[in-house]
């Protein structure tokens, strides 16, 4: 009964809007129909999963912009190495730049323990669910040649090199250039001109 | 004639939209990021601002809107049942017979941070109502003016991710700007113009509050929300009664086709009390749109929608939405005016 007082109004309403039908058909001559025909987006993503894809562009384009001492990464290697801590989701938005090539060398990404194959690492992404334990894991990276990247407050005032912020809805970055100085990176001007460059 | 003019424009600036539209969802950013340079990946924006996201405002952002809404009311009813002019008028000496009544909202927000939007509303209100008296004689009466001014402060005070769920606390005042003392000729000219009946009034009177809580969540395609915001009125106003306090509760989601269209549906309820006091200027027995106490209502309303957004190039920012929906329940302290459908046609701007 309801339904049908509801189709009853209904055909009221689209009766009193007389213009309407001229206008849809207006519409689909002119291809603003195409909504009738438009498909769900198949790449939708959840603003977290395009947060970390845009990070994961951000790291591969650090890569070009540092340069490693070549015991770190020696001429001849074949794969620059993205680590990431423990099993931080930030690994799976890191697949995107996987297999690409940087520096000559394809890019790689390993999911590690802290404080195991460290050496091996030329770019360690300490993701926020590390926080607590940052200290220990900036203390255990201290002597090797790593560009550490983090997304958490107080990450380069604790020993860090990169860290992501967001501002306004875009993706921000902070440079503690003295912690690049004690890694052994060299960093470009340009990379240093659209940071923000902390000195501690 | 006027407001098939302003639809019909209305429907055009939609075509306009959705041709843009059509036009800017050729023209997204690559898929593979790593093609950017660093200084194209800072322009990027984390929380890609499609059609569902139209509520987001970030920090500096402002937002201008314009709204025009269109409300048909079309016989009488008592409690829930359908009661006609001969039976109004064995009790009075006039009934409503039907009403329209169209809002034109101006709206401007900011967001001094992520978290707090200010908000204020401007609507300019006309209304039409017709009678038919027991002699028989039909006559409509007029007003027309600036409805109250509605104040508000919108913030966030719980986040899940970025913006995948949020809850949002309104605190809002109404500002009595909108006019009570609207007069306009009834069945014998002679008298001269009467002060209105109160649903041909512009404003309460009085000043309201409007504290409110809203719930918004979101996926990938998804959009949906609730919200409740009750208007409580204080005091009483210049003409010595307060109208009841309005209590309002709806739930609508939107389903998205592509960054620049979705589909919205939604359920409204509302209920108002009646008006506390009485204008001695309105007889209660000569009309039932007289009488402050068959002045409240529940109220339960669908609607569907159509929203339209231009997520990059030159309209960037700019949304149109149309929505249109009519009660799948309604129960006056009547006899009164029932809601027949509405319709609503919005613009508006985020920069």
């Amino acid at each position: 009964m309801a339904v049908d007082l509801l189709n009853a109004r209904i055909l009221k309403l689209s009766t009193s809007l007389r213009a309407l039908p001229a206008v849809l058909r207006l519409a689909t001559i002119t291809g603003a129909g195409v909504a009738s025909v438009a498909v769900p987006n198949a790449h939708a993503q959840s603003p977290e999963v395009r947060e970390y894809q845009i990070k994961a562009a951000f790291i591969y384009n650090f890569i070009k912009f540092v340069d490693w001492p070549r015991d770190a990464l020696p001429e001849g290697s074949e794969t620059i190495n993205i680590c990431v801590l423990r099993d931080d989701p930030f690994a799976d938005a890191l697949e995107s730049i996987k297999g690409k090539t940087v520096k000559s060398r394809r890019v790689a990404v390993r999911r590690i323990e802290p404080g195991r194959d460290l050496e091996t690492c030329q770019v360690v992404f300490i993701g926020s669910s590390e926080g607590k334990r940052l200290p220990r894991v900036i203390e255990s990276l201290q002597g090797l040649n790593v560009l550490t990247v983090g997304e958490m407050d107080r990450f380069v005032e604790l020993g860090g090199i990169i860290n992501f912020f967001v501002q306004n809805n875009r993706v921000r970055f902070e440079i503690n250039v003295n912690s690049a100085e004690r890694a052994g990176l060299k960093l470009s001007s340009q990379l240093l001109s659209l940071a923000k460059v902390v000195r501690q | 004639m006027a407001i098939r003019r302003i639809g019909s424009l209305l429907l055009l600036a939609m075509l306009a939209t959705v041709g843009c539209g059509y036009t800017l969802a050729q023209a997204q950013e690559p898929s593979d990021l790593t093609k950017l340079t660093l200084e194209e990946l800072m322009k990027i924006d984390v929380v890609s601002i499609n059609v569902l996201a139209t509520h987001i405002h970030f920090a500096g952002q402002w937002m201008v809107a314009y709204e025009y809404m269109l409300e048909d009311m079309d016989g009488n009813r008592d409690g829930t049942r359908r009661v006609n002019h001969a039976q109004i008028l064995q009790q009075f000496d006039t009934a409503p017979t039907n009403m329209s009544v169209e809002t034109h909202m101006a709206t401007v927000m900011y967001a001094p941070t992520d978290d707090v939007t200010l908000s204020a509303m401007l609507p300019y209100l006309l209304k039409a109502m017709n009678h038919v008296t027991r002699t028989g004689v039909r006559f409509t009466e007029h007003s027309e003016g600036l409805g109250d001014l509605q104040l508000g402060v919108l913030g966030t005070v719980y986040r899940v991710g970025r913006f995948e769920h949020e809850l949002l606390l309104n605190a809002g005042v109404s500002v009595p700007t909108g006019s009570i003392d609207e007069k306009d000729f009834g069945p014998n000219r002679t008298l001269g113009k009467l002060r209105l009946e109160y649903d041909d009034q512009l404003g309460s009177g009085t000043v309201d509050l409007l504290p409110g809580i809203t719930y918004l969540g979101q996926s990938a395609n998804w959009a949906w929300g609730s919200e409740m915001i009750p208007t409580v009125r204080l005091g009483r106003n210049s003409n010595h009664y307060r109208l009841g306090n309005r209590y309002r509760l709806s739930a609508w989601t939107a389903r998205k086709w592509t960054d620049w269209l979705s589909i919205t549906s939604q359920i409204d309820g509302q209920l108002w009390e009646n008006i506390d006091g009485a204008d001695p200027r309105l007889n209660p027995a000569a009309a039932p749109t007289k009488d402050p106490n068959r002045q409240g209502g529940r109220r339960i309303d669908l609607l569907l929608g159509l929203n339209l957004y231009a997520p990059s190039g030159i309209l960037k920012g700019q949304r149109l939405a149309v929505e249109a929906g009519a009660p799948v329940y309604q129960s006056l302290d009547g006899p009164a005016l029932q809601m027949d459908w509405l319709v609503r046609v919005g613009w508006q701007w985020i920069f």
